[in-house]
């Protein structure tokens, strides 16, 4: 039976497990038995066929490069060789799905495998199976959105066929990387998966509300394959029985659950159950509200009252973010989004376009830098649409792409991409002709977008309209014709709009006044995001007390949460009598940037580093190796003095003065994720008057070496935590022996010893930071 | 609160301060309530027979090395246990360490309290259902000289990814970060559980007292 015909009816039969029948020996691979022993898998398709199955799921689960890494099977021969056990078996009685698990490594930011690397792997899996006759694609027991991603853009990009998606949850109703159902929900929906669901994940009972959670979340069929509650530790047995599990999954057909099936644990008995059970059920009919909702890989943020999208993530007019960017500075960005999430956005823009910037490359490099250090849905923003889809790509979640406009060149090849990548998208009602004048004009463009939009399949909950906002300063009309097209858009269509608010007082003095008054306007007039900075308290306020008046604010919780100790906030503490060297030994980071500002007015820079900063560092280093003074401490001072130096960097680029004592490459080495260590050591070469090309984790040799040549460094310093991952050191030494002769090398972690560090061929050995720094001081000639 | 305190204690030591001041206490506090709240703590174990013939093996995977022989001598069985934070702790200190790297190190010590502290817990239930009379105490893949790559073949006899969403990278490094894989030896007669290596109960036998910068000054009280 196709599976065409077989979505038609009213409930659907998957299989149970397949490990649990196969009562594998030490050290079987179950893959592996597709080429040794086919009769066997052929039998376990058999008794689930016997049993009602309609979808067999062929013996393909860990059938991935990266799976089977350690042994010397091809995964296309695997699967190639299940596709037709599985076809066989029933002489094509039952539809065969390739089924495709994880592939058994981490994504970034929590592992260290690639979007690209994943993505490559899945394709051959998809390719294979495709090639090789299976009716659908199934890829289930997924934990980590993003690589349900790649596994599901594979299938969609090179095969045919229709895929169901089913991830795993925990009690928490998120999966083990933090996913919640919700996101799960919006991201499969959008890359138009055929149907979803959970698989694995503890028992039925567990799953129940997860399901039902699911169903109000989505349009598609919905898929439940539940283990069998959960093993014992001590003999294996799973403890939920056939009739408890069918018992059991009677009531997911209440929920309009189309796809029944078991995971580990269960047997054809189980399935035989069900389909016994469900004879006499009908599935419930399913009522869908859409809602405007976007996510990231852990976080949904639905959009049913204003929601802030911090704007902080953009070099327009911000000087110190455009050199980030073109450093390649990305700690600068990350510390961009820690700020604005901790100041209460809701989403964050995240914009690179800047002279001398390769978008397309920098766009996914900083959507991934602020995923790492926030959960926040993020709005990618750019006019290049090769960086929107590259930044599309690697974003885990449902993002909002910012931004396409009336004119038909953009029209053409952004929805696409949208429509592609499940996206929500902010339209600018502006075409060819320009921004109109007029409010009306404005809102015939937004119905053209949406138009275009709904045309290509992409549901208006996913169309949101920037009215624009124009200068006040440049005519009197202009806000009131931005407000005016903008409360039509709400009203009339009723699309989310979104506006840059602070653009509106550009040129005009007092301009938080402007700002914050026109917000309120913009929000009483159904601005539901606006883009501004949450960092200006007075924003937020005005957000807060917006959302409180306007009724979205239950029992005023989050407005009393906010503001209950502002009547009796502790007064403003005098100002200290700490000197500069004082503030940085003790580590207070704000104070010794007040300090430095201060001291700029009578001192030189150059004073203040040699006669207060300098000594402040020697002290706390001597007091570390006295052991009076502990790391943390340590640190403390050294992010003080480095708060320091970021006031006194602006009076240097000011006056053209800065000084770098020399360039200094540093890596964690390649296969290595821990990188506190290497951290620390570049605080401290900072403060010191280094400039540090910080590499990152897990880099490898040749981009190693090729950074050295680049920047003509004299030291490059390494880190290794692990024994397994010296070797790569040891190989980046080599390399960079061979091309760099004269590259000094000093090499540090947990695993290394004086000796060790001789043994693979570097130059010095540190046994902590403060040692680096005495060694960059000797290569440097201080 | 008791817990918490020796907790506390044990955090200022893995950074190297045997008498943390007020305010670094503090910091402790705060960096170990922010982890404890972050992680998703989860352990998973299981309990297989032991082959003893040249080298001790468990479902197939050999137990290579002469101190995991030794840990093992007399077993007849082993549980095997998995515990993690899980990625979202992973998360909490990614955050934490970009923010201020200072807070960061301290909280990443907290998150190494925890999970072993979640092995002990993990390990007082193994006792509490394993009827075998003697137990060893936990010995771990990179312990003396047995081999760290094992972390593989451990995850998967317990279905790690699955269960509690452990992986090990190529390099054998687990992933979430803080995380612990362990065996147990199963004995009907009394075992010798000095725990030899690791950080635990007893510096006296471990063969890294001479450099170890973790060394109790206090030892004597501490022994049996």
């Amino acid at each position: 039976m196709d599976f065409t015909s077989l979505r038609m009816q009213e409930f659907i039969l998957l299989d149970g497990g397949m490990g649990t029948m196969l009562h594998l020996t030490a050290g079987e691979i179950p893959e592996a038995l597709n080429l040794s022993d086919p009769e066997r898998i052929a039998a376990v398709h058999r008794a689930y066929y016997a049993a009602g199955s309609q979808i067999l799921y062929a013996n393909t689960f860990g059938a991935n490069r990266l799976k089977l890494a350690d042994t010397d099977l091809d995964p296309a021969a695997c699967i190639r060789a299940a596709i037709r056990i599985a076809k066989e078996a029933t002489n094509g009685a039952a539809c065969v799905a390739l089924d495709v698990g994880p592939t058994g490594q981490l994504l970034q930011p929590n592992g260290m495998l690639s979007f690209e690397e994943a993505y490559a792997c899945y394709r051959e899996v998809m390719i294979a199976g495709t090639e090789a006759g299976a009716d659908l694609i199934v890829i289930e027991t997924m934990s980590d959105l993003l690589e349900m991603k790649a596994a599901l853009l594979a299938a969609k990009e090179h095969s045919h066929l229709p895929v169901l998606c089913t991830m795993t949850f925990t009690e928490t109703g998120r999966t083990f990387t933090g996913c919640p159902v919700s996101a799960m929900a919006l991201t499969l929906e959008g890359l138009q998966a055929d149907a979803i669901g959970i698989n694995c994940s503890l028992g039925p009972r567990e799953m129940l509300p997860m399901i039902r959670e699911l169903a109000d979340w989505t349009s598609l069929p919905l898929i439940v394959k539940p283990n069998a509650g959960l093993p014992d530790p001590v003999t294996g047995i799973y403890h939920i029985t056939p009739e408890e599990f069918a018992n059991y999954l009677c009531a997911f057909a209440d929920c309009g659950v189309q796809f029944f099936g078991g995971c580990c644990g269960t047997t054809p008995d189980y399935i035989a159950a069900v389909r016994q059970k469900l004879e006499s059920k009908r599935r419930a009919r399913r009522i869908f509200h859409p809602q405007a909702a976007v996510c990231s890989g852990t976080k949904t943020v639905v959009l049913d009252q204003p929601k802030v999208i911090g704007e902080r993530i953009n070099p327009t007019g911000k000087k110190r973010m455009r050199e980030a960017l073109q450093q390649g500075d990305l700690d600068y960005l990350r510390s961009e989004a820690i700020a604005q999430t901790q100041a209460g956005a809701d989403l964050l823009d995240v914009n690179v376009g800047t002279p001398g910037i390769d978008e397309p490359v920098m766009l996914p490099a900083a959507v991934r830098a602020v995923m790492e250090v926030s959960d926040l849905p993020l709005q990618l923003d750019s006019s290049d649409p090769a960086a929107l889809e590259a930044a599309l790509r690697i974003y885990p979640g449902k993002a909002i792409v910012n931004s396409v406009c009336g004119k038909e060149a953009s029209l053409a090849a952004v929805l696409p991409l949208v429509k592609h990548y499940g996206a929500a998208v902010v339209g600018l009602t502006l075409d060819e002709n320009g921004i109109p004048a007029t409010a009306s004009e404005r809102f015939r463009i937004a119905e053209r977008i949406l138009q275009r939009a709904l045309s290509l399949g992409i549901p208006k909950e996913d169309v949101y309209i920037d009215c624009l906002t124009l200068t006040a300063s440049t005519g009197e009309s202009g806000p009131v014709e931005t407000i005016a097209a903008m409360r039509r858009v709400r009203m009339e269509l009723g699309l989310q709009t979104v506006l840059g608010v602070s653009n509106i007082s550009f040129g005009l003095p007092n301009r938080p006044l402007i700002n914050r008054n026109f917000l309120n306007m913009a929000l009483s007039n159904g601005l539901t995001l606006p883009i501004l900075n949450p960092k200006a308290e007075d924003m937020m306020d005005t957000i807060r007390t917006y959302r409180m008046l306007a009724g979205f604010d239950v029992n005023c919780a989050d407005y009393i949460a906010h503001y209950q100790d502002t009547v009796n906030a502790s007064p403003v503490p005098l100002s200290s009598t700490f000197s500069l060297s004082e503030a940085v030994a003790h580590g207070m980071k704000q104070e010794a940037a007040r300090l430095t500002k201060e001291a700029l007015l009578s001192q030189e820079p150059m004073t203040i580093i040699n006669e207060h900063l300098i000594p402040a560092l020697d002290t706390v280093g001597a007091q570390y190796e006295a052991g009076t003074l502990f790391l943390p401490q340590l640190i403390q001072a050294a992010t003080a003095a480095q708060s320091a130096f970021a006031v006194l960097k602006q009076s240097f680029t000011d006056r053209s003065e800065a000084q770098s004592k020399g360039t200094i490459v540093i890596a964690t080495v390649q296969g290595d994720v821990h990188d506190i260590g290497k951290n620390i050591v570049k605080l401290l070469l900072e403060n010191y008057g280094y400039t540090v090309i910080d590499l990152g984790k897990d880099v490898a040799p040749e981009h190693i070496v090729e950074a050295a040549v680049q920047y003509r460094v004299s030291l490059v310093g390494l880190s290794a935590l692990m024994t397994t991952t010296v070797p790569a050191m040891a190989a980046t030494i080599a390399l960079l022996h061979e091309r760099m002769p004269q590259c000094k090398v000093v090499v540090g972690g947990a695993v290394l010893t004086e000796e060790y560090a001789m043994e693979i061929g570097a130059d010095c050995y540190a046994k902590d930071a403060k040692a680096s720094v005495d060694y960059a001081k000797i290569v440097y000639g201080e | 609160m008791c817990q918490q305190n020796a907790m506390v204690t044990e955090i200022a030591r893995m950074l190297g301060c045997m008498h943390p001041d007020a305010a670094l206490q503090d910091r402790i506090q705060t960096a170990l309530e922010q982890v404890q709240q972050a992680a998703q703590p989860r352990a998973v174990w299981r309990y297989f027979p032991l082959e003893q013939q040249n080298t001790p093996s468990v479902a197939g995977i050999h137990l290579i090395g002469s101190d995991i022989a030794r840990h093992l001598l007399g077993c007849h069985a082993v549980v095997l246990m998995a515990a993690t934070l899980s990625a979202s702790a992973d998360s909490y200190l990614r955050c934490a360490a970009s923010e201020d790297l200072s807070f960061g190190l301290i909280a990443d010590a907290a998150a190494g309290v925890l999970v072993e502290q979640l092995c002990h817990d993990t390990e007082a239930a193994i006792r509490a259902q394993i009827k075998s009379p003697f137990l060893t105490e936990r010995f771990s893949p990179g312990y003396g000289d047995l081999p760290i790559t094992l972390q593989a073949d451990l995850l998967r006899l317990l279905d790690a990814q699955r269960t509690i969403g452990l992986t090990a990278t190529p390099q054998s490094t687990l992933l979430p970060m803080k995380s612990v894989t362990a065996i147990l030896g199963c004995s009907e007669h009394p075992v010798q559980d000095a725990r030899r290596f690791g950080c635990g109960s007893s510096c006296a036998l471990c063969p890294h007292k001479p450099y170890c910068m973790q060394r109790r000054t206090d030892e004597s009280s501490l022994e049996p």
